[in-house]
């Protein structure tokens, strides 16, 4: 846990649209909530009162930097996987999992393939199903993957 | 308008592939109920599920929760995000952390000199922030050695460019 950066900061913007910004680093892991209130009520009028630009945008932000090896010669970013899950809302939500191993099988079908083995991504789904995830436009994934093809 | 904030968390996992081309998979939380346990879930769970169909590795991660204004207010003509105020702090382990304000206003700099009025009731109530615990009940802000900020002692006008934030 030590590894992680706990960061607030507040987004300026000045008359010429030109983007600036505070950061502060914190001591401790809290709820990102009240953290995110505690920027609104106190620091953000505390640094429009000694600025002249506007706040645009306030990020509380936790990162981590992860060690790693250099992957294999296949490793390949841009062919990537697009999958799709129906959720008990009978909603449709969507993933783009970067460079989809080489070890899984689709259709060469024209310029795209569909991934036949829908099994492949049960690992994910029961990860994402218990964390109570939701894709990028907050379509609760909460079912299961109906199709996933290839993704260049 | 005025700074709302989004109801979610997005979570986005950087990865990178064997010619060091970088790419991403973003999601989004709507609520967790236990924050350490999340983050302990990711770099284990989640990146290890992640890995079972990727040739990418994981190098890194970013959880955020912002709050946006969509329609900000035009500022003012004075305004110059270039002009920043410096502020330079102590730890309690005697190095220097400096936070910068950009758009500093000129009321706040002593006139012929650089430096920032540190006993202006303004300026006061913004080091607080930075070398109290006014932020947060249990939180308040460290360096990057994580040793905790105890004292501004200087503020000084800058001016730098915009990219640089």
């Amino acid at each position: 846990m030590a590894a992680i950066d706990r960061l607030v900061r507040v987004h300026l913007s000045d008359r010429d649209d030109r983007q600036g910004y505070i950061t502060l680093r914190l001591s401790l892991l809290t709820s990102m909530a009240d953290t995110i209130d505690s920027v609104l009520t106190v620091l953000v009028p505390a640094t429009l009162a000694i600025t002249d630009a506007i706040a645009t945008k306030v990020s509380v932000i936790y990162k981590e930097s992860l060690d790693y090896t250099l992957p294999g010669s296949g490793s390949l970013v841009s062919h990537a996987a697009l999958v799709f899950w129906r959720n008990t809302d009978d909603d449709i939500a969507a993933l783009i999992i970067p460079a989809l191993a080489d070890t899984i099988e689709y259709t060469d079908d024209e310029s795209y393939g569909v991934i036949t083995d829908l099994s492949i991504f049960d690992e994910l789904t029961s990860v994402l199903v218990d964390l109570e995830a939701m894709d990028a436009q907050g379509i609760p994934i909460n079912g299961t993957v109906i199709a996933a093809s290839l993704f260049v | 308008m005025a700074l709302v904030e989004r109801s979610y968390q997005l979570l986005t996992i950087q990865m990178r592939d064997r010619d060091l081309n970088k790419s991403s998979v973003e999601m989004r939380f709507s609520a967790l109920a236990d924050l350490t346990d999340f983050l302990l879930a990711i770099p284990t769970v989640v990146v290890a599920a992640l890995a079972g169909i990727s040739d990418a590795v994981v190098v890194g991660w970013t959880l955020t929760r912002q709050a946006v204004d969509s329609a900000p207010a035009d500022p003012g003509e004075a305004s110059d995000v270039e002009r920043k105020g410096v502020f330079s702090a102590l730890t309690d382990n005697g190095h220097t952390v400096t936070v910068s304000v950009p758009s500093i206003k000129n009321t706040l700099v002593i006139d012929r000199t650089n430096q920032i009025n540190l006993a202006d009731a303004l300026v006061i109530a913004f080091t607080n922030i930075l070398d109290g615990t006014t932020l947060l009940d249990t939180a308040f802000m460290v360096s990057n050695r994580d040793e905790p900020v105890i004292e501004v002692i200087k503020g000084e006008k800058h001016h730098r460019a915009s990219s640089k934030g």
